[in-house]
């Protein structure tokens, strides 16, 4: 299945807030949904799950627009919410059954999953009763409990404890590794980092970037090295010495100088100096820029 | 459909097990049985103290301005009518009767002025002191005679005078409103509560999903108008429930006790109603329910907190008030004047109004069609427009929007 969504744009009263979003994911792909608050990430989802619809633009699934009721997505809210005061299993089996399963495949969905998730001993108590991160874990059930075959998750670590958050991340893996279509919205970057295989970057309502993350760093200006050492202190004393104009800045740590380069280009001129001083040298290599810087250098200034 | 079946379900045993609608339920109908039940336990005292009006025994003055033997005779006819209370006739002039009130040598006195005049002279006048009242009608009855028997006519002929009454049928084409009041009254007022009632819940349930965020979820897996459809429906089923529930075992308790309750005319002719006003009340409950409970489950679905419900839904608290008052106003004088004819075929009023007509009043039978055809039509519209609003309105948080910009964003996402 391939999910893909053509320039969309949409206006609440006077305010524009998508002005053309346009991204593609695939089965057994995670796609990362990146944005500062109020960049359009919600209303995206919402687009998707067709909660809004577009004022232009369209939403496909392998080419057909897409329609809900064929094909069963499972969306994990940011804003949390299910019933505070009725029974766990209740409620599971009610959105269970909204989804369009029979009360028996509900109930088994219910039992799996609550059993996966360490949950099964709260299945007859009240929603209000559990601790936040319990209350979380729910929610995951009743997100994954028609067994969708596209996944959007909202912030789904937000107020997990470590090792909810590996049992979470366990469960992401999977559904990943089964083909599912899963979306990822999030703040959290090494999470992002750690399942997406694409990202999308939403700025003002605009997809400022997108693509396979792989790529994107690769195509990102590559001017920043870092030289491993054994003996950083002498490397930076050795280039402060060899001064040009390539290098702008350098910067010293325990066993690494990053050096900032003028130009990508100026890569070879500062090997050919390193060749003085190459038995301190361990590994000459060019830093990636993180997916955090990524997402700072396209988002900053931004709203 | 399916989805709709599961919502409603879902909705409707949501109030079957809420222990606070359960509790009610039963609360009313045990109120229901202690009231129906009263006079089977107390009918075996109420007879021996048969004398509701009389109150304690008095020991009442009677004197004349003419002469003492006519104060005596006058006595002697107040002690035979009154045998409860102990009359003496005396000299006394009126001082002396109100010092003896005064002092308490007598609760009251009488004191005669004249053929057909007396004072009744009494410390306090109580509001359900009777007695007053009684020695009136004796000393008219008293006068009557006198003036009778100074025609000329015997004791005989006097009495087949005054017992005489003319006997009378009275032929009733239309409605006997004497018969329907007070069960039309009570099924109106019934209607009243049930729709105030049963649509508070309705926003409720709406404000408290969406304050919950459940909404989140709800809103993206089943469609506005199923949900809105299946709460509204689901909460007017639980409450339908309740009310054939407590209708029918009031129906049953005085089933039960019928014979106890023979004589009392209200009970009897509440008990007495036609089945079809009992149908004509489950339709228009029905309807109005509905269309009152659309309205504020599209309300309710703009409040972003509970606390805001009861402001968003006062207009429409509002307009069953205004219904309720302008039927109840006209039910006292007339049913079929012109506010009630108009009000009877507007969507918001009818089904009350028109329940009342056909009541108490004179109703063309075309006239009921075209009034429910009205309502039925009406709350289907008001159905779809509220699932429309509520789609909108379960996703705004903040301030809830005006009725300007509510009108705006329903154009906007409605024309793509």
């Amino acid at each position: 299945m391939r999910l893909q969504t053509e320039n969309l744009t949409k206006s609440f009263g006077e305010k524009q807030v998508l002005k053309g979003v346009s991204f593609s994911v695939e089965s057994g792909r995670a796609l990362g949904l990146l944005g500062r608050n109020g960049a359009g990430k919600t209303t995206t989802i919402r687009i998707i799950m067709q909660v809004f619809s577009p004022d232009s633009g369209r939403v496909l699934l392998d080419g057909q627009p897409l329609r809900t009721d064929r094909v069963k997505i499972g969306y994990l809210p940011e804003e949390r919410g299910l019933y505070p005061k009725k029974p766990i299993l209740e409620q599971l089996l009610y959105f269970g059954k909204l989804g369009g399963l029979s009360k028996k495949q509900a109930a088994e969905q219910a039992d799996r999953l609550l059993k996966r998730l360490g949950m099964a001993e709260y299945r007859d108590k009240r929603l209000d009763t559990l601790s936040k991160g319990n209350q979380q874990k729910i929610q995951l059930v009743a997100t994954l409990i028609t067994d969708p075959d596209i996944v959007i998750l909202d912030e789904p670590f937000s107020g997990l404890d470590p090792v909810n958050a590996k049992l979470l991340k366990e469960l992401v893996q999977e559904m990943i590794a089964n083909g599912k279509l899963v979306l990822f919205s999030s703040h959290q970057m090494n999470y992002i980092e750690e399942f997406c295989n694409d990202i999308v970057i939403l700025r003002d309502g605009k997809a400022v970037l997108s693509g396979d993350i792989g790529e994107i760093k690769r195509g990102f200006d590559r001017r920043t090295v870092e030289i491993v050492t054994t003996d950083s202190a002498a490397v930076a004393a050795f280039l402060q010495e060899h001064k040009t104009d390539a290098v702008q800045r350098a910067e010293c740590s325990e066993n690494l100088v990053t050096v900032t380069l003028a130009r990508a280009e100026d890569k070879a001129a500062l090997y050919a100096l390193l060749a003085d001083c190459a038995d301190k040298i361990d590994a000459f290599r060019v830093k990636e820029p993180t997916l955090n810087e990524i997402f700072v250098h396209y988002t900053e200034g931004s709203i | 459909m399916k989805q709709f079946r599961t919502i409603f379900c879902f909705e409707y045993l949501s109030y079957a097990k809420n222990k606070v609608f359960v509790g009610l339920t039963a609360l009313l109908i045990a109120v229901m049985a202690v009231v129906l039940f009263y006079p089977r336990f107390t009918e075996g005292k109420s007879k021996t103290e048969n004398t509701p009006f009389a109150g304690a025994s008095k020991n009442i003055a009677v004197a004349s301005t003419e002469s003492a033997g006519i104060a005596e005779e006058t006595a002697a006819f107040l002690q035979n009518g009154l045998a409860q209370h102990q009359f003496t006739a005396t000299e006394a002039d009126e001082e002396a009767l109100k010092s003896q009130v005064s002092d308490g040598t007598y609760d009251a006195a009488i004191f005669l002025t004249g053929d057909a005049a007396y004072k009744y002279i009494v410390e306090t006048a109580a509001m359900t002191d009777m007695t007053e009242m009684t020695v009136q009608e004796i000393l008219t009855v008293k006068y009557q005679y006198a003036r009778m028997a100074a025609l000329g006519l015997s004791a005989e002929e006097a009495a087949d005078i005054m017992q005489a009454t003319v006997t009378s049928e009275t032929v009733i084409l239309g409605n006997d409103q004497s018969q329907n009041f007070f069960y039309t009254y009570i099924l109106m007022f019934l209607l009243y509560m049930a729709v105030l009632l049963y649509g508070q819940f309705v926003a409720q349930s709406v404000a408290v999903e969406k304050s919950s965020r459940a909404m989140e979820l709800l809103i993206t897996s089943a469609k506005p108008v199923n949900l809105m459809f299946g709460k509204v429906l689901g909460a007017g089923a639980a409450g339908f429930t309740q009310l054939v529930l407590l209708l029918g075992s009031a129906f049953v308790f005085y089933g039960v006790n019928k014979s106890y309750w023979a004589g009392n005319m209200v009970v009897e002719s509440i008990f007495a109603m036609p089945l079809s006003m009992l149908l004509y009340t489950i339709l228009f409950f029905v309807l109005g329910y509905l269309l009152y409970s659309f309205l504020y489950g599209a309300l309710a679905s703009l409040a972003s907190r509970l606390e805001d419900i009861n402001t968003l839904v006062m207009p429409v608290t509002f307009l069953m008030i205004v219904s309720f008052m302008i039927t109840v106003f006209s039910m006292i004088n007339n049913v079929d004047n012109g506010v009630m004819k108009a009000a009877s075929f507007i969507p918001f009023t009818s089904p009350m109004a028109m329940f009342t007509r056909i009541a108490l009043g004179h109703v063309e039978p075309y006239e009921i069609v075209i009034s429910v055809a009205i309502l039925l039509v009406s709350t289907v519209l008001i159905g779809y427009l509220a699932a429309a609003i509520y789609k909108i309105g379960v996703l705004m948080y903040g301030k809830p929007p005006k009725p300007k910009e509510l009108i705006h964003a329903l154009r906007g996402n409605r024309s793509k």
